[in-house]
């Protein structure tokens, strides 16, 4: 949890990335998570763009004291969780961090898979096949 | 940490490796199919499983790994070398009827990394041997250096379950380059005695090759080419030699028969000569 000592501005286009550090914990749809604490106002938005590393959607929810401007708290919900199967994924390992210098299999973060041929990123629980297309066999397994 | 429900790996002619600081996790399995090789260097605690249907699998080359195959389920070889690096396995490990499991020890890597004095190696699985295929257990030359021509081993199940088959472990201390002071413990706690296959006598050669049953009570020895039998049915004193104290030796551990495997003569030197073209001697 973030603590804003101060105003809290959530600028169009910042990204919250979920990751779930308990992957033995069930989450289930209407869980709030908070995420940030002010001291005073909120301005900005509350449609960042959020991911995770299930498939799913998620919204900020904002809960301000009475008294304005004295500050609030606002938390991550779990808006919905995808039902659908796991994904069948292919690895391709076409996009190299440039700072490590390998092809990442990590959370929902690089689109080295493709799924029916579109590059795709890895959700948990998806099916993962490593065969002879690949442009690198060297895959860097990243702990989120 | 990765939690997919089922990595597969099914390569041919691009080899892999899995390198990094996450891992995999969950009840997911892995498989891999194909003749390419297959480099473990993350540690991974998935409960699923792996299965190893063919080619190579290293682990350990990245660092000491005893959590390539993760902490739970089986470890199924069939028809796959696995280059293990001498520390513990977690898993239990089945070998299906009819198929081959090699585990190979490179002498070098285990001198830098297990023993640092005497280059020998050690093997250890913490969980059961199953099943009724073939484990052999291979001992190889360390790279550009010349390997070490000393080197003992031992290999040590915590356990043998021969509830689905009986199985068969070769031991074979270096296919390359055999040693004359060559030696391998197998330890099998249950059912199974210890067997050593220490050095014959008088010439004191190594045994390169043994194959024993963990059940039925014979054992097969598969002789260096220098045990050659002569084409005229001629049997050397050092095999006699040979022959009695294998059965001194058997016979104290378990009786049962024995058959020596020796190579024919004049011995083929390129290609190494196939088991399937020994000539046989029983010992029962």
């Amino acid at each position: 949890m973030i603590t804003v000592n101060g105003t809290l501005n959530i600028a169009t286009g910042t990204a919250i990335r979920i990751n779930q550090i308990n992957e033995d914990m069930l989450v289930s749809v209407g869980d709030e998570f908070p995420m940030f604490v002010y001291t005073k106002a909120r301005t900005g938005t509350l449609n960042p763009i959020i991911s995770a590393g299930f498939r799913g959607t998620f919204s900020l929810v904002d809960a301000p004291n009475p008294n304005p401007n004295s500050g609030g708290t606002i938390s991550l919900r779990i808006d919905t969780i995808s039902n659908a199967p796991p994904a069948n994924l292919t690895w391709t390992g076409a996009n190299v961090n440039p700072f490590t210098g390998f092809a990442e299999w990590d959370l929902n973060i690089t689109p080295n898979f493709t799924e029916s041929g579109s590059p795709a990123t890895f959700f948990q629980k998806d099916n993962v096949l490593f065969d002879d297309s690949a442009s690198t066999g060297t895959v860097n397994i990243r702990r989120p | 940490m990765i939690k997919p429900t089922l990595v597969t790996i099914n390569n041919n002619s691009l080899n892999y490796v899995f390198n990094g600081d996450g891992g995999l996790i969950g009840s997911g399995g892995l498989v891999k199919t194909g003749s390419g090789t297959l480099t473990i260097g993350t540690q991974n605690r998935h409960t699923g499983g792996s299965t190893i249907n063919g080619g190579y699998v290293m682990i350990g080359q990245l660092g000491n790994n005893s959590l390539a195959f993760g902490t739970g389920g089986t470890l199924t070889v069939s028809n796959a070398t696995l280059q293990m690096d001498g520390n513990p396995i977690l898993n239990d490990m089945y070998i299906p009827a009819g198929s081959t499991a090699t585990l190979t020890y490179e002498r070098l890597f285990a001198w830098n990394s297990i023993t640092g004095s005497s280059g020998s190696a050690s093997g250890n699985f913490s969980g059961n041997l199953h099943g009724s295929g073939t484990l052999v257990i291979a001992m190889s030359g360390g790279g550009s250096n010349k390997p070490d021509a000393n080197g003992n081993g031992s290999f040590i199940f915590n356990g043998v379950d021969n509830s689905d088959g009986t199985g068969y472990v070769n031991l074979i201390p270096d296919l390359d380059y055999p040693s004359p002071t060559c030696s391998w413990v197998l330890a099998m706690p249950t059912p199974a005695a210890t067997w050593s296959g220490t050095r014959d006598s008088p010439r004191r050669r190594a045994l390169p090759f043994a194959r024993r049953s963990a059940t039925c009570g014979s054992m097969i020895c598969r002789l260096a080419p220098e045990w050659h039998r002569h084409p005229y049915g001629q049997s050397t004193a050092s095999v006699g030699t040979l022959r009695r104290w294998i059965l001194v030796v058997w016979a104290a551990i378990r009786p049962g028969p024995v058959t020596l495997l020796m190579p024919r003569w004049p011995r083929p030197t390129s290609p190494r000569p196939a088991w399937e073209r020994w000539s046989s001697l029983e010992m029962c």
